[in-house]
């Protein structure tokens, strides 16, 4: 498909941008949602059937996470033929990033088919009384384990990563100096996201920290979840 | 140690088509060499270190100063100029050279840069200052402005930086950093800053500054330390404003 000069730079532009808003902040409050487990199984079930109640919950996930997601992976597959990575012969360390950003993504792309599947569209999932129980049967299997640790890790890498990129796309930062700190706010930004992320998914596993938190989870969970277990 | 000959393995290619080949090198060393005084002495006597006789090697030269950029190659599989690299600051091993892998190879160790100088006249790399009558004294610039104007000036289209971009290669149209490079150069300049919107929409196209994937290799090997990338995030701010502008007006 050719398009015109001035849609390709637009494309190109939205392309940066859904990145960090809607797809960047829709991360951010995955991961919150998904720490949640941190404070029990009927916590999290709470807060997905708050999510799932949400008025306009279709229009908002269409329009905020689906065409989004699909609009970047589209674009930035296309975006990744027209690479020649060079590791072999330059291995400075920002083209590390650059293949990494680039590898990252497309491993994403099985990550995501396989995650948006497993969790959301399979018999089971879409049968499961509730949410957390599955996930904690999900996750049981350590390859699962394993390859959602990897997509943790992956989405956070080219999240945070994508943010070095986004400044100097937008001109945000310019001056070496600044570059040079963007580059390490960034990676900043990729642990401590892989960090919440990871432990939310040893949450469901039963291995989660509770870090930073005011107060214990409410003990209201737990009389909840037994008077259903009664039943 | 200290080399008593100098081991040389050049990749050859007889015309731009046919296929490459390695030839190998030896001659007696002498003080202060450099490649570009290495190819001149196999030139002189064109035979390979097997005693086999040979054909001199193909390879561009015009300053021998390290302003033109016309003899740049790999050297040791890095890009840079061969009439700066001296023998003795090389490893003691045999020197390899090869031509740029990103440009139509001639012959040798000859490239054509051809694809470099039309993303110069893409981006309007001049200060448009012809007309029919006398247009006076050009405005003063400033000595901070005209400081980084001249690193930038520097830019001797040498090709390093298009070289070890990942970006630029037959897949991509990317016009690659230095033409990039010099939008900034002469957007800046205070009578070449009339064409700015030009050279801007000159480079927000495909191919342009937006297939940039800041590996920043351009920086690293950058035989004159112009500060492509800070280039490009100005840049990056200017054609932001200009695509806003565009789409709601102002």
């Amino acid at each position: 498909m050719r398009v015109s000069d001035s849609t390709y730079y637009t494309l190109k532009r939205l392309h940066s941008l859904s990145g960090v808003v809607p797809i960047g902040a829709f991360l951010l409050e995955h991961f919150l949602t998904n720490s949640r487990a941190l404070q029990g199984a009927a916590a999290f079930d709470r807060a997905a059937a708050e999510l799932a109640g949400l008025p306009y919950v279709v229009l908002l996930e269409a329009g905020g996470i689906w065409m989004p997601i699909l609009f970047h992976m589209v674009l930035g597959i296309l975006i990744a033929t027209t690479s020649q990575a060079n590791l072999d012969r330059h291995g400075y360390a920002r083209n590390w990033h650059y293949s990494l950003q680039r590898f990252s993504g497309l491993f994403l792309v099985l990550y995501l088919v396989y995650h948006t599947w497993s969790t959301r569209f399979s018999a089971e999932a879409m049968s499961a009384p509730s949410l957390f129980a599955y996930m904690r049967e999900h996750l049981s299997h350590p390859g699962v384990f394993a390859f959602y640790v990897l997509g943790v890790i992956a989405a956070c890498y080219h999240f945070g990563n994508g943010l070095f990129g986004f400044a100097i796309h937008w001109g945000l930062v310019t001056s070496r100096s600044a570059q040079r700190w963007a580059g390490r706010a960034a990676m900043a930004v990729v642990v401590v996201l892989s960090l919440v992320g990871i432990n939310a998914l040893l949450a469901f596993t039963g291995h989660g920290l509770n870090l930073f938190q005011k107060h214990a989870p409410p003990p209201a969970d737990v009389t909840v979840m037994n008077a259903s277990e009664h039943r | 140690m200290a080399r008593t000959t100098i081991e040389l393995r050049i990749k050859r290619q007889d015309t731009p088509t046919a296929a490459p080949y390695w030839e190998e090198f030896s001659m007696p060393w002498r003080a202060n060499m450099n490649v570009i005084s290495c190819l001149m002495e196999i030139r002189k006597r064109p035979v390979t270190r097997a005693g086999q006789k040979t054909t001199p090697i193909a390879w561009d030269a015009s300053c021998l100063e390290e302003v033109c950029g016309s003899c740049t190659m790999l050297v040791n599989g890095k890009p840079c100029q061969s009439c700066t690299q001296l023998v003795d600051k090389l490893p003691d091993a045999p020197i390899v050279l090869e031509p740029l892998t990103k440009f139509p190879i001639v012959r040798d160790l000859q490239v054509d840069r051809t694809r470099m100088f039309e993303g110069l006249k893409q981006v309007k790399a001049w200060i448009a200052i012809d007309g029919t009558h006398d247009l006076g004294p050009g405005p003063r610039v400033s000595e901070s402005e005209r400081e980084i104007a001249y690193a930038f000036s520097r830019c001797m289209t040498c090709g390093c930086c298009m070289e070890v971009c990942p970006q630029f290669n037959d897949r991509s149209d990317f016009i690659g950093p230095a033409p990039l490079a010099q939008v900034r150069l002469f957007n800046a300049h205070p009578t070449g800053h009339m064409n700015a919107r030009e050279r801007l929409e000159s480079i927000m196209g495909r191919g342009g500054l937006s297939e940039c994937g800041n590996a920043q290799n351009c920086v690293e090997v950058c035989p004159k330390e112009i500060p492509l990338t800070e280039a490009f995030g100005e840049l990056g701010r200017q054609t932001t404003g200009l695509w806003l502008k565009k789409l709601f007006g102002g």
